[in-house]
């Protein structure tokens, strides 16, 4: 199946400072993939980067097979892009901006758009800049939404939110993703919206890719071992971490060989959390590459 | 009309219905000016100077002097600055084309219908003006002037693309130069070339009307393809982080 978005040793360098890439990355219709990283990471500025706001020093970024960096702006509309910072709507109304950006997606759902004004409670005839810094967020999430493109990106978009409103996001996304041809990339430091909603995690750590991950892959990667006796400085297979007498491995197999094969015994074993693992990886900062499933997840190895 | 000027005028719609406000505000700055340049032009024996200089400020400043809030240029990240719904335009399926001509529109509609309204008034309240002047050749004056408003307006728009407004001492001290240099050329020039701005386009609508309309009016519509395509080079090389 051909890629919904296809990026390819996207690489930028901004100012002295930090450098973005390489980058690859492939996303197919039907899945969501959950873009995190420590603050800094390049998040926003890879989002920008695909919708063409901030332009690649190499690299190439294709949207339905077509490229982002050329001339022709036929992809445009195959995305809806909503931002962590909303720039241009101070001086509009809800109702204003819908009138703008409606008519631009041939497949507006107004009915959407109604439902979520009505469960996020949103005065439309509100000047934007006179909103909280929620329900703006709930404005805009309104306004994206609805606009039915194949790909959705949404940068942080539960960060000021409510948790009831939180939990109803999760649902209508969970809903608009049903066509089965549609793909959510959704950058979010909120660990509920991760684990409830994506399908894959794409780790970024100051710039660098660290990996693409499936999630149930990747959960079922990890384990942390109870050890009965304190171990020397002995190296274990897989290990990524230990404490004491607790140690984790990214390896469990190799890691249960290794301990029965010398003999060291355990007294429990259990998976880890997602947050866990995030946190693992981030703070190990350690270049991995990604869980191969099927076609589905690249390598982030170079 | 073509697709991307419908598009255009269909996305200039909503800032037009805001801008309601900053509309009375340039009907109230350009009568200030008229009788402003009232005063200037009967003052003009005595080489009222401030008259060139108020013209070229206007002209080229005075349309994006009185944007109304939510509109007005801002800083979007780091140092780069632009018109935050031109950036709101980006985020849309929009070209960039279309983002451009929708600006120009929007400062055609904030600009032309004050700037002769101003120099109409201009002529009919001053007995001074109406003195110098035939009305051929004040039919003249007025197209060099709004066509200067056009050609050379558009660069003062030209910023809303995206400026990177990071400044080092000694660009800043440039910049302060330059603008030193260029007041400074409007206050003496009348003393290298007898006349000052104002008078030279006054002279040229008199003595070469028909030539300096035509002119004037090839450059407009120079000037807005040249601004129009150099705003979407701008864009296209701007990283909006």
């Amino acid at each position: 199946m051909e890629p919904l978005l296809y990026i390819s040793n996207l690489e930028k360098h901004i100012m002295d400072d930090f450098h973005l890439g390489p980058i690859n990355l492939h996303l197919e219709p039907g899945t969501i993939t959950a873009l995190i990283g420590n603050n800094g990471s390049g998040k926003s500025t890879l989002l920008k980067t695909i919708m063409n706001l901030v332009k690649p020093d190499h690299g190439n970024i294709k949207i339905d097979n077509k490229f982002v960096h050329g001339e022709n702006e036929s992809w445009k509309p195959l995305v809806a892009y909503q931002p962590q910072t909303i720039i241009g709507w101070n001086a509009f109304t809800g109702e204003i901006l819908k009138r703008l950006i409606a008519p631009l997606y041939p497949n507006w759902d107004e009915r959407l758009f109604q439902k979520m004004i009505e469960l996020f409670d949103v005065p439309l005839h509100k000047k934007f800049s006179k909103l909280s810094q929620g329900v703006q967020q709930k404005l805009n999430l309104a306004l994206t939404v609805p606009r039915n493109a194949p790909l959705l990106i949404l940068d942080e978009p539960t960060s000021f939110m409510d948790i009831p409103s939180k939990k109803l996001l999760i649902d209508l996304l969970v809903d608009w993703m049903e066509p089965g041809n549609r793909s959510i990339l959704i950058a979010s430091h909120q660990i509920d919206d991760i684990k409830k909603l994506s399908d894959y995690l794409f780790v970024l750590h100051n710039g660098k890719m660290l990996g693409h991950f499936e999630k149930e892959e990747l959960t079922s990667t990890y384990a942390r071992f109870w050890l009965n006796d304190s171990l020397s400085d002995t190296s274990i297979p897989g290990e990524v971490s230990r404490e004491d007498r607790m140690i984790i491995s990214d390896n469990p197999a190799e890691t249960e060989a290794f301990l029965e094969a010398m003999s060291i015994k355990w007294s429990n074993r259990s998976s880890l959390e997602l947050d866990d693992i995030i946190t693992i990886l981030l703070n190990n900062k350690k270049k991995m590459g990604g869980i191969q499933h099927g076609s589905h997840v690249n390598s982030g190895r170079p | 009309m073509s697709d991307d000027f419908k598009l255009a005028l269909q996305l200039s719609k909503p800032e037009l219905k805001v801008s309601w406000s900053s509309y009375i505000g340039q009907y109230l700055l350009y009568s200030l000016f008229t009788f402003l340049f009232i005063q200037g032009f009967n003052a003009q024996e005595s080489r009222f100077v401030g008259l060139d200089l108020f013209f070229l400020i206007l002209f080229v400043y005075g349309p994006i002097w009185s944007r109304v809030k939510g509109l007005q240029f801002q800083q979007i990240s780091g140092n780069i600055w632009a018109s935050p719904t031109l950036i709101m335009g980006l985020h849309l399926p929009v070209k960039k084309q279309v983002i451009v001509l929708k600006s120009i529109i929007l400062y055609l509609i904030g600009s032309f219908p004050f700037q002769l309204y101003m120099l109409i008034m201009l002529y009919l309240i001053s007995p001074k003006v109406r003195g110098i002047m035939e009305l051929d050749a004040y039919v003249s004056f007025v197209i060099i002037w709004l066509s200067f408003g056009i050609y050379a307006g558009l660069s003062a728009l030209s910023a809303d693309v995206g400026s990177n407004m990071k400044r080092n001492s000694l660009s800043f001290i440039l910049s302060l130069l330059l603008i030193a240099v260029i007041i400074a050329f409007i206050f003496f020039m009348p003393f290298f070339v007898t006349y000052g701005v104002v008078e030279w386009t006054i002279i040229l609508a008199k003595k070469w009307s028909m030539a300096s309309a035509i002119l004037s009016i090839i450059f407009a519509i120079i000037g807005i393809h040249y601004w129009k395509n150099k705003m979407v080079k701008l864009m296209k090389n701007t990283d909006y982080l």
